[in-house]
């Protein structure tokens, strides 16, 4: 393990904000320095050496961060490089407004994984919450570049209002997801709540498993061998190689048109 | 030196810098991605007349494309980046969007972007769909077959443009032969591409002409029929020359083409018509990059 490591020793009681826990803000300090950092917790500031041990090493841009709990919300909130590994369950708002560098949290993360993300790759490799890749509070619109990985399920409303980039989910995903998407790709390998694309403006929700049926305003266009779907699925078998099979049906889609009631210009793909 | 008893003259070839772009040109098969590749290189031998000089590079097998379908890689060269811009709109939206089942990708990926996909997207009248995959973007364009895939940019790299090497023989058949042997091996080379029908230059050019409207005309020294009215560069022995023009991406890949063509090109030997190798240059006013013709072939 390269880089800074801090192990949680002290689970704290109530939610503890992670904002400034970053390989960015924690360069070049000494391990000491580093434990005198100040968190915040509700009304009160906390040292980060009362709940984590410190070691590794400073002078890298990486981060490690053992026994993350649901508590730790906005880790990796505005990183913009770097690669910052989690391994635990996570609390909420995981990577918002990332910008850039590697965000790996080995286990499950809260709602509002990646909101108003605008570059790098989050990955999660179990299941997360919901508001994946929405919008971060105070924004219209959702994450705006970058690409975000959830190994497992997802929870509601992945992408809404999802501006650009990238969202793969390797489980199911709960309902109203790309609901309002403006543009960007959504990739769903399980299963799909209902009121899939509810008022999608733009942008392609594509489903590896077939025998979806969309909404009453979406209309089918046909079944065809889209030239860019073999470039979707190379570049999201480079990312996750295991999935290279459950990928194989999307050589050709069905593509259906929607959402009619919000000017019709997005897609759902469909796996034949 | 002489290589088969075919003498290689002492010169050199005077070359001259450029700006170069490759693209990946794929299809349902490698006859529709050369149909679209021979379309977009056509009319491109010489930025004299055509604004570009462009060729097919080689083809490539579906695990060399980026959507895994058979491909032609080709090379546009240019004097300027403006130049090379008009060239790629102009081509690409007339002879490869237009091209059944063609896709169009960058071939080279690092340097300063030139507008692909992004300037014709338009095409798609707003129906067009831009996508993002890591640092590559990409333009669906909906179009009567289903969908024209490019690239949004293809980036531009310096180059080096008019490499040579001058076939003298005894009979115009036996010029024509060599050359033939010499465009084979050259065109087994990555990083080149012979601008001219077939590889091969029959009209070589100087620079300048008596009358004011042209920038360049014939290389009269080397025209055997004006043997005995002009200051004649050719032994009496020469009946025909043929010229091959090598367009590189690197300095390194027109030398080992050059080498590469000269030892094809004799290889019938003196015995079979070859006189002499011999390289147009224009003692060194025209540009900065000189092919030594011993150098080359030490």
């Amino acid at each position: 393990m390269t880089g800074l490591v801090l192990t949680l020793h002290n689970p704290p009681a109530f939610e503890l904000d992670c904002t400034t826990l970053n390989a960015a803000t924690l360069q070049g300090k000494t391990l000491a320095q580093v434990g005198r950092l100040k968190l915040t917790q509700g009304r009160h500031r906390v040292s980060l050496g009362d709940l984590f041990d410190v070691s590794g090493d400073t002078q890298t841009d990486e981060l490690t961060l053992l026994g993350v709990t649901p508590k730790l919300h906005r880790v990796g909130a505005g990183l913009a490089s770097g690669v910052l590994r989690l391994s635990g369950n996570c609390g909420l708002e995981l990577g918002l407004r990332m910008r850039g560098g590697r965000l790996l949290l080995t286990g499950n993360a809260g709602d509002g994984v990646g909101l108003g993300l605008r570059g790098g790759y989050l990955e999660v490799s179990g299941s997360a919450g919901d508001f994946i890749g929405g919008p971060a509070p105070g924004d219209v619109a959702g994450m705006n570049n970058g690409t975000i990985i959830i190994g497992r399920h997802a929870g509601a409303r992945v992408g809404e209002r999802m501006r650009r980039g990238l969202i793969i989910v390797g489980g199911d995903t709960g309902p109203l997801g790309g609901a309002q998407l403006i543009a960007g790709s959504i990739v769903l390998l399980g299963e799909v709540g209902p009121g899939l694309g509810t008022g999608m403006r733009r942008g392609s929700i594509v489903l590896a498993k077939p025998g979806h049926a969309p909404a009453a305003t979406f209309n089918l266009a046909g079944t065809f061998d889209l030239p860019f779907m073999p470039l979707l699925i190379a570049h999201v078998t480079a990312l996750k190689p295991r999935w290279r099979a459950r990928l194989a049906g999307l050589a050709r889609v069905t593509r259906w048109v929607g959402d009619a009631s919000a000017g019709g210009m997005g897609e759902i793909l469909l796996a034949s | 030196m002489k290589i088969n008893g075919v003498l290689i003259e002492d010169t050199f070839a005077e070359a001259f810098p450029m700006k170069a772009t490759r693209l990946i040109l794929t299809a349902h098969n490698a006859t529709w991605a050369n149909h679209a590749a021979t379309a977009l290189t056509g009319f491109a031998t010489s930025v004299i007349g055509c604004g570009c000089e462009a060729s097919i590079e080689r083809q490539l097998k579906r695990t060399e494309t980026p959507d895994g379908r058979p491909g032609v890689a080709v090379l546009l060269f240019a004097m300027s980046n403006k130049e090379l811009i008009k060239q790629l709109q102009n081509r690409v939206g007339q002879c490869v969007l237009t091209a059944p089942t063609s896709a169009c990708f960058a071939g080279i990926l690092v340097g300063d972007p030139l507008p692909l996909g992004k300037a014709l997207r338009y095409f798609g009248d707003g129906y067009q769909i831009s996508k993002q995959l890591g640092s590559r973007r990409y333009w669906r364009l909906p179009v009567m077959d289903g969908e024209f895939l490019c690239e949004d940019v293809t980036r531009v790299t310096k180059a080096v443009g008019g490499g040579n090497f001058l076939i003298l023989a005894e009979t115009q058949a036996q010029a024509l032969r060599a050359s033939e042997r010499a465009v084979t091996a050259m065109r087994r080379l990555r990083d080149i591409i012979l601008p001219f029908p077939g590889g091969v230059v029959r009209a070589g050019s100087k620079v300048g002409s008596k009358y004011k409207l042209l920038p360049a005309s014939t290389n009269h020294r080397y025209c055997p029929t004006l043997r005995g009215l002009v200051d004649s560069a050719l032994p009496a022995n020469v009946g025909a020359v043929l010229e091959i023009v090598i367009d590189g991406l690197t300095p390194a890949a027109i030398e080992q083409a050059t080498r590469a063509g000269i030892l094809a090109a004799c290889t019938p030997g003196r015995r079979g018509g070859i006189v002499a190798i011999s390289a147009g240059n224009y003692g060194g006013n025209l540009g900065p990059f000189h092919f030594k013709l011993h150098e080359i072939l030490r």
